[in-house]
């Protein structure tokens, strides 16, 4: 028998192989095996049933394949590795998912190492096309799916161990920076909200792209390594192809030209428009196309008549917004706080930046002095009180007023006060407004022990300054409560 | 259902690591956005505005300080021109980007009430549920102003809340400096050290109980007293007279409608703003008939969090902590002071149990047109009889002012009569003491007070239901 007549009677005997069977694919095996002068004549035949059988009967074909391989091996391997490529696309590209998902799951055994050779069980070459196929057919075959929250927290959870591995190997910022997102994005994802398709479909497009970046960074390794064997059994859905430990550089170029990698697969158009963001916008303040705001506010709010319709139909413009931010644009270096660029307004700022450096003198001094809450004023004098005796600055305040007494107090000042140790008291003292410790001194002038910064009322020694500061209470002191 | 929110990605995506080690996060928000975010309990979150402009209810924030937001705190950020914001030392609880701001609203109320600045300032009262962002808009209003150069007086008649004061008060207070956003109480009132901003002198009224419906008779007779004062205040003030009234209420509901008008009166409302309830606008709509009063309806904020009994009692035990001991930043030296019992007047809020009644009655009329001389007063407060530790231990004491009581009559009797409870109650409170120790054997008493004092700066002291622990 001639091969070519061999070849045909073969084809013929496959035409039975239209579902998964085992006995029909070991026969033709064997055949294959006890036939082996006619390999390259089988190997045509099986080719030629992949490529004619309709697709929901290719799988069984290459089931063949790939049985004949694994069996007899050498030359079906070597014949097979030929057309691989064109064979094992031809075919994914007109077979349904969950055909497709056979194949990767196929592939994936082939890509693992002869246990006797160690080698894969085809040529590198054709097997790294074939991977590479994969890849962006994954990507691309994702929009045929059925989008769901599901498949993009897969999707993401899968990414994060690609990207995972890459932290391994190394931490650098960007990486770090991108596992970090993608967990982000997973809680927001799997959040019981519902998101809108077109939503999903970016995130979805989005993570391609970080795939396909992804794989672009994975360098081939020193050596080929063995990849773990997949369990067998049905396979439960995976949209995704299995990460490659290792992708070895592939001499083809890859069809889509590459985008700059990093953290640019997350400023894509498509991302901006997710977002409803643009960033140049959402980063400087809005042009105002008006003139600028005016420095007196009066013009614009004769437009604004309070009523419920203005409330509900409104949107402050740029220049009503300007009337409580840049019409004054001085803004106070320590806090807040703004100033008109007018006579009046450099006025008040000075006089503002001046009771910082007081109140800042004395918040370093904190340590030093102790503070307390002052009591509130009834009625009679709130009803009198000034604003102005807070935050005035020329009025002779009551806080300026505490101001000058404290700053008046100069440690010299202080000292001055002295009282002189009673013969029977010990040498320390405990003030009785502050609770804390003075400390007897010698005083060469006066040949005596003394307490400095101390004043003695009713028998009972205060710190000087803490009796100046609590005098202004004089209910505290009233004579009749005494 | 819950809708997805696109700007939470955004918030999430948009985050990129600075340079340096520490754990810094960037959060973009656009224009007429707001970043909200909660913390925990334990944490403290520091914030820093990097880009743009931003505020949060109204106070805006400094590119040159870095803020600490401590314990339980729920906040937003709102920009008008975009900015970024950089948060760090912890995770917030949540945090997320939101489109669906109220502040352009207010903004625009906020000019709308400008326009009214001059001789006399708008009084605006605001009304609506639990949690509708009442305060948040009292805040926002009261900060505009203040930026515009006003000094608004802001009032707040919830005793639950606080502002300047610590819970179980109704208060009012003139705003001429920003707010401090890292305090509870909105800022610090007067103190003998510095502050930040310029401290605020509140005028307090004790109410004592921490619902005004545990006694609405004695919450409308305080209504009364402090409006009294402030319109005095206003007409002493012109500037603040100018700047107008803003005044914050607990949850009403229509229910409450005569104190609604009580306050109307009392602070000369002339503009009801409603947040959140059609129903509560158009039933007041009915009811109202003063016609010098503009009613308007605001939405409430998608950003108002359910505030649960705990998170408000973590925020009150703060806020009596923040009086006597001043925040991180700036900290206060209470002291300890020992005082006899027999020394003290001590009166308590009454907690009639059918106060309710004469709501209930249907008879309002009859209740409202009750000549105000008629007061019962026995209905609002009562002397406490024998003082001791088990009423007054851990307890909070307003220090009411006794100028106008004749303490030496009472000191020397157990009465309870009008002459002692009218001026009680008609007069302010000049602070608080917290009960550490009450020896009942030795009749003394020794109480945590704000200043250095040998003796207090009164005879009469409210007791309030609040309890403080340290």
């Amino acid at each position: 028998m001639s091969s070519v007549q061999f070849g045909n009677d073969y084809y013929d005997s496959l035409q039975t192989l239209t579902f998964n069977s085992r006995p029909i694919i070991e026969s033709h095996t064997q055949l294959a095996q006890e036939n082996v002068e006619h390999a390259a004549e089988i190997v045509k035949a099986v080719e030629k049933r992949i490529s004619k059988a309709i697709p929901t009967q290719k799988l069984f074909a290459l089931y063949l394949l790939d049985s004949i391989c694994k069996v007899v091996g050498s030359p079906y391997t070597r014949l097979f590795s030929i057309n691989l490529y064109k064979t094992f696309t031809q075919t994914y590209s007109l077979v349904d998912d969950p055909t497709r998902v056979k194949m990767i799951k196929l592939f994936k055994t082939w890509k693992m190492a002869n246990p006797v050779t160690g080698m894969p069980l085809f040529n590198d070459d054709q097997l790294d096309l074939i991977e590479k196929f994969l890849i962006r057919a994954t990507a691309n075959n994702k929009v045929e799916e059925p989008l769901s929250k599901e498949v993009l927290i897969k999707d993401i959870d899968d990414l994060k161990r690609m990207v995972g591995q890459r932290l391994n190997r190394g931490t650098d910022q960007k990486t770090k920076q991108r596992f970090e997102l993608l967990d982000q994005l997973r809680n927001i994802i799997s959040q019981p909200v519902q998101i809108p398709v077109q939503q999903l479909e970016v995130v979805r497009r989005q993570l391609a792209g970080i795939r396909e970046d992804e794989y672009r960074r994975v360098q081939p390794p020193p050596f080929a390594q063995p990849i773990p064997a997949v369990p067998p059994g049905p396979a439960s859905l995976p949209n995704i192809p299995p990460v490659p430990a290792s992708l070895p550089k592939i001499p083809t170029p890859t069809p889509a030209a590459a985008p700059a990698p990093g953290p640019a697969v997350f400023s894509t158009p498509e991302l901006q428009k997710l977002l409803g963001l643009n960033p140049a916008r959402a980063l400087t303040p809005q042009p105002s196309s008006q003139q600028p705001a005016p420095a007196s506010s009066g013009l614009v709010m004769l437009s604004i008549e309070l009523s419920q319709v203005l409330l509900n139909n409104h949107k402050p413009t740029a220049d009503e917004i300007s009337l409580i931010y840049s019409s004054k644009p001085n803004q106070c270096s320590n806090c807040p706080k703004r100033f008109a660029n007018t006579p009046e307004g450099a006025i008040a700022r000075q006089q503002h930046l001046d009771w910082h450096f007081r109140t800042n003198k004395k918040l370093k001094d904190t340590s030093k002095q102790l503070y307390n809450r002052a009591w509130y004023l009834n009625d009679a004098k709130w009803i009198e009180f000034k604003e102005d005796e807070i935050v005035g600055y020329t009025s002779d305040t009551m806080e300026t007023n505490r101001v000058v007494v404290k700053e008046a107090l100069s440690e010299e000042e202080v000292n001055k006060q002295i009282v002189a140790i009673p013969e029977e008291s010990d040498n320390e003292t405990v003030c009785g407004i502050c609770r804390e410790k003075l400390v007897g001194v010698f005083d060469d002038e006066m040949g005596e022990w003394i307490w400095r910064n101390a004043i003695e009322k009713k028998s009972r020694v205060y710190h000087y300054s803490c009796w100046v500061e609590t005098k202004g209470n004089i209910r505290d002191r009233s004579p009749e409560r005494k | 259902m819950a809708t997805f929110d696109p700007s939470i990605l955004q918030s999430i995506l948009n985050k990129t690591k600075p340079e340096s080690s520490e754990n810094v996060n960037v959060v973009e928000v656009p224009p007429f956005q707001e970043w909200r975010f909660e913390v925990a309990a334990k944490d403290k979150l520091k914030l820093k505005l990097v880009d743009g402009t931003a505020e949060i209810f109204g106070t805006e924030l400094s590119p040159n300080i870095e803020y600490a937001f401590q314990g339980s705190v729920k906040l937003c950020v709102f920009s008008f021109s975009g900015c970024k914001l950089q948060f760090w030392n912890c995770q917030p609880l949540s945090e997320y980007v939101s489109e669906e701001s109220c502040v352009g609203q207010y903004l625009t109320l906020h000019l709308g009430l400008e326009k009214q600045r001059v001789v006399e300032g708008p009084r605006v009262l605001v009304i609506g549920g639990k949690d509708s962002g009442k305060t948040a808009l009292c805040r926002t209003l009261a900060s505009y102003a203040e930026k515009q150069d006003h000094q608004p007086m802001l009032v707040n008649l919830n005793p639950r809340d606080f502002q300047f004061v610590i819970p179980g008060n109704l208060s009012a207070t003139a705003i001429s400096d920003l707010f401090n956003l890292e305090n509870v109480a909105l800022g610090e009132s007067v103190t003998t050290g510095p502050s930040f901003y310029h401290q605020k002198q509140p005028l307090a009224k004790t109410f004592g109980l921490e619902k005004f419906s545990d006694n609405i008779k004695l919450y409308r007779y305080l209504i009364q007293q402090l409006g009294k004062s402030v319109r005095k205040r206003l007409d002493n003030d012109i500037k603040v007279k100018k700047s107008g009234v803003i005044v914050d209420t607990p949850a009403f509901t229509i229910k409450e409608y005569d104190i609604i008008e009580e306050i109307v009166s009392s602070f000369n409302i002339n503009v009801l703003l409603i947040v959140g309830s059609e129903r509560l606008l158009v039933d007041l709509k009915k009811k109202m008939q003063n016609p010098a009063v503009t009613l308007l309806k605001l939405n409430k904020s998608s950003g108002c969090v359910d505030k649960d009994d705990k998170y408000e009692r973590e925020l009150q035990q703060r806020s009596i902590k923040e009086y006597f001991y001043g925040i991180d930043r700036l900290q206060l030296s209470p002291y300890s002071i020992t005082v006899n019992l027999k020394d003290f007047i001590f009166v308590r809020p009454k907690e009639t149990e059918n106060v309710n009644l004469s709501f209930l009655s249907g008879d309002l009329a009859d209740d409202d047109e009750a000549p105000r001389e008629s007061v019962n007063y026995k209905q609002l407060a009562e002397r406490v009889k024998n003082p001791g530790s088990d009423t007054l231990n851990n307890s909070i004491l307003s220090l009411v002012d006794d100028s106008q009581i004749d303490t030496l009559r009472y000191l020397n009797s157990e009465d309870d009569d009008e002459n002692l409870i009218k001026p009680f109650l008609d007069s302010s409170s000049l602070g608080f003491c917290y009960v550490q120790n009450c020896n009942d054997e030795k009749g003394k008493l020794t109480l945590l007070v704000p200043s250095p004092v040998q003796q207090l700066p009164t005879r009469t002291l409210l007791l309030t239901q609040f309890r403080y622990h340290e």
